[in-house]
């Protein structure tokens, strides 16, 4: 009985290995030298995720320094 | 694109680049070409764009001592990329550890951000392999992932000379590890995972 494996390692463990890294060390590695990287795949910019993924970073820390301070924040 | 000691290898697109797979595979072997002809390369992101070259001068000169130090870093030494698929072991006594009482909020807040960052950059699943790999490696990046059955991703920077060992012990493994973990290893890759500059990095 073959228990089929699941997508991620079938992907992964077939022939597709490299080129999975292929778009990882692309995508999401290397030197980033100026803002302005700019990409179009399939109507998503992988890059861009990124760069979104840090403005929540950003927005999960500012709100508890506004909590912890109000009187200052507001002026 | 020459500025001081580095040299940039550039071309000139009218658009922005698809990220398609050919497109991907030709940038991989340019890269890999620069890489056999010079001693030390740092890839760019790809779909990195410079208004001209004297904006991309600008960018390069402003950092050249990073740059050379990174270079320095990545010469002669190739990336071996290692993915650890399995169910994640509990999370290490990290998180268990009691907090200070006296600990004010801020105090503990970046406790809480210091032991989130050891979880996400550690990966105690491959630990069984670390003795036959650690004489290899000149430095390794973890990715640890938060859902999935790839727990995470050890990105391995060795000299090209210790390929071969490095392949011989993953290989000694048959693919599994105590904990029934699996792996998947690809390389030898260019240094992506390793070339980053102080400033110049949007990931963590």
């Amino acid at each position: 009985v073959s228990v089929p494996a699941e997508p991620g390692i079938e992907i992964f463990e077939g022939g597709d290995t490299s080129l999975l890294d292929l778009v990882d060390n692309l995508l999401n590695q290397g030197v980033v030298l100026t803002g302005d990287v700019v990409l179009g795949l399939a109507g998503v910019d992988l890059v861009y995720l990124r760069l979104s993924l840090l403005l929540c970073a950003s927005d999960r820390i500012l709100p508890r320094r506004e909590r912890e301070a109000p009187e200052e924040e507001a002026s | 694109v020459r500025c001081g000691g580095i040299l940039a290898a550039v071309g000139e697109m009218a658009a922005a680049p698809r990220a398609d797979a050919p497109l991907l595979q030709a940038h991989d072997a340019v890269v890999r070409r620069l890489t056999a002809g010079a001693g030390a390369v740092l890839p760019a992101r790809f779909g990195s764009l410079a208004a001209g070259e004297a904006e991309l001068a600008e960018l390069l000169g402003s950092r050249a001592p990073l740059f050379a130090e990174a270079l320095e870093r990545v010469r002669g030494c190739v990336q071996m990329t290692l993915r650890v698929f399995g169910t994640a072991a509990a999370p290490a006594d990290l998180d268990s550890l009691p907090e200070d009482p006296m600990a004010g909020p801020g105090t503990r807040f970046l406790a809480a951000r210091r032991r989130e960052h050891e979880r996400r950059t550690s990966l105690p699943e491959i630990d069984s392999l670390r003795p036959a790999l650690r004489p290899l490696l000149r430095a390794e990046r973890v990715e640890r992932q938060t859902s999935g059955r790839l727990i995470g991703t050890a990105f391995h920077l060795l000299p090209r000379a210790a390929e071969e060992d490095y392949r011989a012990a993953l290989e000694a493994t048959g693919g599994h590890l105590p904990g029934g973990y699996r792996l998947a290893w690809s390389g030898p890759w260019p240094p992506y995972a390793f070339a980053t500059v102080a400033g110049m990095e949007l990931a963590p």
